[in-house]
């Protein structure tokens, strides 16, 4: 749960959380368990999966490992459900776009998974109004991302 | 005795009615009738379910013999005839695996055999369908083994009346909690369904006590800690584990992961285990074979000398 956890219980503040979408969400190779998923039961917990007709696991598709997993997190699941948090998907170009800029900018290279709930500032601020705060979590360190980030802008 | 009951039922076997007749009148000269007449010609009666199975086979002083194979590997073809060959070596009851994309309880070889099927395009459907054309030509009882989500994608009572409607009597669902298998057991005691549980070697005994309870069919040991597939030999707790559960339950239980050889067999039986489940290797068998006809020579021979091992 992360840096949701301290806020569940602040109604006034908003939750949202990012999806990786890969090559796109109609492509069949992207990882938004919560945007595109079916509840199901991976590992023996119930969750919002990517599954065909037959109930077999779609393996997903992101550029970042954070985001690469089968299923998803059943609180994730469950916040989907009562409204308590908002999940909204990303590009992987936008998600480069925004690591490309925080670096340059802010001289912090942020991780693959930090960059595309970055890159949903781009849509989500205009909508805001003035004087509301927005916390972004920093979730990791992108160092380890620079290879795949150069690889994929080739 | 046994010599002259075969040879009585040999020879009634020239008068088909008188044959018949004469064949009802012993379980034991039907078991030895089906073991030698050909399969497809005996559709006299539908198989028992698992637990009439086990309380035949304890009347009898047997334990049971529970070989696994995976549906569609290396093709649903050849998985039907290897249920024919399996019912004829003898088996109790056979559990087949439905193939998984996840298939977080088995080991290598198992999950190679599911990825294989899943890439032929095997899915439950086909599976049914080649059931309802096999299950009235064997003896034995079918337990599918699959995964809870498949399940729950297509609908809990349709999925127990699909399987009801294909012959299969029991199911193993590896990955549902104790506490999520109340839906599941009830709907699946309503189609007639029996719905074994299985217990580990880090099960406490509380829980263990609780899974017992309320299993069906039979109560699956596993036999070690992780993923199916074979081991040099079975782990020593199997024996105390046993003693344990039996004290529990009165219900039979099997043993299963880990079990691939003869001397396994024979030394699970002698710790007290009604009956022995053999997967991983009888799916190498098939799945290593050079063609489905080797595979299926190979399994006749490999199934047969495990059911020796049995009293």
């Amino acid at each position: 749960m992360g840096l949701f956890n301290e806020f569940v219980d602040d109604k006034d503040v908003r939750l949202i959380g990012m999806e990786a979408v890969g090559f796109g969400l109609d492509s069949g190779k992207h990882a938004t368990t919560l945007t595109k998923g079916e509840v199901g039961v991976l590992h023996g917990a119930m969750s919002y999966l990517l599954q065909d007709d037959d109930g077999e696991i779609v393996e997903p598709h992101s550029i970042s490992a954070g985001l690469d997993y089968l299923g998803v997190g059943s609180k994730h699941s469950f916040m989907k459900d009562l409204g308590r948090a908002e999940y909204h998907s990303i590009t992987y170009e936008e998600a480069l776009e925004a690591f490309k800029r925080v670096s340059r900018l802010e001289g912090i290279i942020p991780a693959l998974e930090t960059s595309h709930a970055l890159a949903y500032l781009e849509k989500v601020c205009p909508t805001l109004p003035n004087g509301a705060k927005v916390v972004v979590n920093f979730s990791g360190r992108g160092d380890k991302d620079v290879q795949t980030a150069i690889k994929l802008k080739l | 005795m046994a010599l002259a009951l075969k040879s009585s039922c040999f020879l009634q076997l020239k008068k088909p009615e008188a044959g018949f007749n004469v064949c009802f009148s012993s379980k034991k000269a039907i078991i030895s009738v089906k073991r030698h007449t050909p399969v497809a010609a005996i559709r006299t009666m539908e198989a028992v379910g698992l637990s009439a199975t086990f309380t035949r086979l304890k009347k009898e002083g047997k334990v049971a013999f529970i070989p696994y194979v995976t549906a569609g590997d290396p093709d649903l073809s050849t998985t039907a005839e290897a249920l024919k060959v399996l019912d004829s070596c003898g088996s109790d009851i056979i559990e087949l695996g439905v193939p998984y994309s996840d298939p977080l309880a088995d080991g290598p070889v198992i999950q190679a055999a599911a990825t294989r099927s899943l890439a032929k395009g095997t899915n439950l459907n086909a599976i049914i369908d080649m059931l309802k054309e096999v299950v009235p030509q064997l003896s034995c009882p079918i337990a599918l083994f699959t995964y809870y989500n498949p399940i729950l994608k297509r609908g809990t009572d349709k999925f127990m009346s699909t399987i009801r409607d294909s012959g299969v009597h029991g199911l193993v669902v590896p990955d549902v909690p104790l506490e999520e298998t109340e839906t599941l057991r009830t709907e699946a005691k309503k189609h007639g369904i029996e719905l074994v549980l299985l217990t580990t070697p880090t099960t406490p005994t509380n829980r263990m006590r609780a899974i017992v309870d309320v299993a069906e069919g039979f109560v699956y040991l596993v036999s070690s800690v992780g993923v199916t597939g074979a081991r040099a030999s079975v782990s020593g707790s199997v024996q105390s584990l046993l003693k344990e559960i039996k004290e529990a339950t009165t219900k039979p239980v099997a043993v299963g992961f880990g079990i691939s050889k003869p001397e396994h067999v024979k030394q699970v039986v002698v710790w007290g285990a009604d009956g022995v489940i053999v997967g991983s290797a009888i799916v190498k068998v098939l799945g290593e074979a050079k063609s489905p006809q080797e595979g299926l020579k190979e399994l006749e021979v490999f199934t047969r000398s495990l059911k020796a091992a049995l009293p």
